[in-house]
C-alpha cells in the first residue's frame, strides 16, 4: 500500500458482499459513522452494479470502493478508503499506510476478507435497519 | 561593573539575540509548512504563523527571565562558568521548545494532508457507479 497524493473524491460508492454477515455488520457500522464524504452502499447482488462490474475478477471476492469518476479501490485499499471516509478513523487510515504498519494492515485486511465466511458463521444473523441491528427471526 | 553585572549584561544580550534568531528561523520555515496546508487561505497561514511565533517568543523570553538570577562571582573564571552554564541551560530549553514547535507544524501539515489526499492510490479504473439510492439491496 502506498500513500500517494491523489485528489479526494466527494462521494464514495461501496460495493460489499451482502451474503456475508460480517460484511453486512461492517456496512451497518460504516453507515452509522459520522463521515467526511457521502457514502453510497450497493450489495453485490444488486443488478445495477452486477451488470456493470460482474465480470471483474475480484467482484464478490474483494470489497470495492468507487469514486464518481470511476476510480476503484479493491481489497486492502478499499478498507483504507472506508476508514478514510470516517471522521473518527481518517488519521488511522494514513497511519496504516506508513512503513511500520502497512504490511501488517495489508495482511490483516486480506485475512479478514478471505476468512469472512468463517467469521460470519460464528456470528448470529442480524437484520439492520437505520441505526439499530436486531437478531433475524 | 562587577563580574555579576557583566554576567547579567552578556546573558541578557545573548538570551534576547538567540530567542529572536530562533523565532525568525521558526517563522520563515514554518511559513512554508503553513502555506502548503492553507494554500487556499494565505491570510490564515500568516495569522497562525504569527501566533505560533509570538507564543514561542513569550515562552522563551519568560523562561530566560526566570533563570536570570545567578550566584555572585569572585573572579572572572567563576563568572564565565556561571554565564556558560546559564547559556547552556537556556539553549537546551530553547531547543526543546523549538522541537515542540516543529511537532506542532508537522501535526498541522499532517492534518491538512488528511483532508487533501487519500491514503491509497486507486487500484484501477472502472465505469462510473450508478446514481445513489436506487439499488434494491442498498
Amino acid at each position: 500500500m502506498s500513500t500517494p497524493h491523489f485528489p479526494t473524491p466527494a462521494r464514495l460508492t461501496i460495493i460489499y458482499d451482502e451474503t456475508c454477515e460480517l460484511c453486512r455488520r461492517c456496512r451497518h457500522w460504516l453507515a452509522t459513522q459520522p463521515t467526511h464524504v457521502e457514502l453510497v452502499f450497493y450489495a453485490c447482488g444488486d443488478p445495477r452494479v452486477a451488470d456493470l462490474y460482474g465480470d471483474l475478477p475480484w467482484y464478490r471476492i474483494e470489497l470495492m470502493v468507487l469514486s464518481d469518476a470511476g476510480h476503484a479501490w479493491v481489497g486492502p485499499e478499499a478498507f483504507l478508503m472506508c476508514l478514510w471516509a470516517t471522521r473518527r478513523w481518517r488519521g488511522t487510515s494514513f497511519r496504516l499506510t506508513g512503513t511500520a504498519f502497512s504490511p501488517m494492515a495489508e495482511r490483516f485486511f486480506h485475512a479478514l476478507s478471505d476468512r469472512r465466511a468463517t467469521i460470519s458463521a460464528l456470528l448470529e444473523p442480524h437484520t439492520c435497519d437505520g441505526a439499530t441491528c436486531t437478531p433475524a427471526t | 561593573m562587577t563580574y555579576l553585572m557583566w554576567t547579567y549584561f552578556i546573558y541578557s544580550v545573548a538570551a534576547i539575540g538567540m530567542t529572536a534568531l530562533l523565532a525568525k528561523t521558526l517563522s520563515q520555515n514554518g511559513a512554508v509548512f503553513l502555506a502548503d496546508v492553507f494554500d487556499d487561505n494565505p491570510k490564515m497561514a500568516t495569522a497562525i504563523n504569527q501566533l505560533l511565533v509570538t507564543g514561542f517568543f513569550m515562552i522563551n523570553m519568560g523562561y530566560a527571565l526566570l533563570i536570570f538570577k545567578t550566584d555572585r562571582a569572585a573572579d572572572a573564571l567563576v563568572a564565565t562558568e556561571n554565564l556558560v552554564a546559564k547559556l547552556g541551560l537556556l539553549l537546551v530549553s530553547l531547543g526543546v521548545i523549538h522541537f515542540v514547535n516543529m511537532a506542532v507544524f508537522w501535526k498541522i501539515k499532517k492534518s491538512g494532508d488528511a483532508d487533501k489526499y487519500v491514503p491509497a492510490a486507486p487500484t484501477t479504473m472502472v465505469p462510473p457507479p450508478p446514481a445513489p439510492g436506487t439499488g434494491i439491496y442498498a
